[in-house]
């Protein structure tokens, strides 16, 4: 059993951890990078992650570039749960880790996306370089590889959105989130 | 058009420096500064808040003499009477004033927030504004 259940794994990740398809997210100034990230320069297709989505949907990888708002919050929330499993995310940027030069004194930025997403690697410099942000996919990638299907529900479980009841700002009636799983 | 022509005309106006202060009247005034001498065009408001009082700054500019003219009204009751039916661009500047400092603009019918979110409690750009909304105690 152990056998075939190793065997498996190694395929499955193998498979998604070589082909991780990031959403096309960025909200400000790291976005920049991640487009630097991109070009023929620092080339993100040579670890399998140059094709960037314009639907959730369609996308392993959420790259969160850039602050987010408390307006901004509710999409973030929403492009998470629409997008299949498995998901991953990667904060990248000071004001996606903690707030960043927000972190005191301001009334519109979320102080740190883990506030409201699950988040599995944490990039922070205010802006990451394109060198950086390819060493978090490699670690990202070197997690994957680690990962078990038998263990993938207690993983989920762990990844559920924090809060929807305990923020009433952040969950309005209009964007009517639902929650998607993949039983 | 100079300032001082402006203060020969207008009782109720003051200069300072490039700025004219106008005490009372606005509306008249602006129309009157609109239709006889040719400012057309409004740049900008801008809205700043000195602890005692508010004051707006509005910026108006003359297509045809290529001239500048700074108007500055204090508020009074956190209400200000609308130029949005002078000029269209000011709708979605005294829109953007009435979401960050909370001045209502007695004359224009689109006053809602632009962007903060609807169901947002203050406005955020005023000296005292403390951010004591419950729903946002997660984000501390």
């Amino acid at each position: 059993m152990n056998v075939i259940v190793t065997s498996i794994d190694y395929i499955l990740n193998w498979s998604r951890a070589n082909s991780l398809w990031p959403l096309t997210f960025a909200t400000s100034c790291c976005g920049i990078e991640m487009m630097q990230t991109v070009a023929s320069n620092n080339d993100i297709a040579r670890f399998g992650s140059e094709v960037f989505r314009g639907s959730p949907r369609q996308a392993d990888l959420l790259i969160c570039a850039g602050t987010i708002t408390h307006k901004m919050a509710p999409v973030l929330l929403r492009l998470y749960e629409q997008m299949a499993e498995p998901k991953y995310v990667i904060a990248m940027g000071a004001c996606t880790c903690g707030g960043g030069m927000f972190a005191e004194n301001s009334y519109s930025v979320v102080r740190g996306i883990d506030k409201i997403i699950p988040v599995d690697i944490y990039l922070p410099m205010c802006p990451p370089s394109p060198e950086s942000l390819l060493d978090s996919i490699r670690k990202l990638q070197k997690n994957i590889k680690k990962e078990s299907i038998l263990s993938r529900k207690s993983f989920m479980d762990k990844h559920e959105p924090k809060l929807k009841e305990n923020c009433g700002l952040l969950v309005n009636e209009e964007l009517n989130i639902t929650k998607i799983g993949i039983d | 058009m100079n300032t001082d022509k402006i203060k020969e005309i207008f009782d109720c106006v003051e200069t300072k420096a490039d700025k004219i202060i106008v005490k009372k009247d606005f509306l008249n005034v602006i129309d009157l500064i609109k239709n006889n001498y040719k400012f057309d065009m409004l740049k900008e408001i801008i809205a700043i808040d000195n602890k005692d009082c508010i004051e707006l700054i509005y910026n108006l500019y003359s297509t045809e003499n290529d001239e500048d003219l700074k108007l500055s009204l204090t508020v009074s009751n956190n209400e200000a009477d609308s130029v949005s039916k002078m000029y269209d661009s000011a709708v979605a500047d005294e829109k953007e004033i009435y979401d960050l400092f909370g001045i209502k603009f007695i004359g224009n019918d689109e006053l809602k927030r632009l962007y903060m979110p609807e169901n947002w409690q203050g406005h955020p750009l005023r000296k005292d504004y403390s951010e004591n909304d419950k729903r946002l105690e997660w984000n501390e």
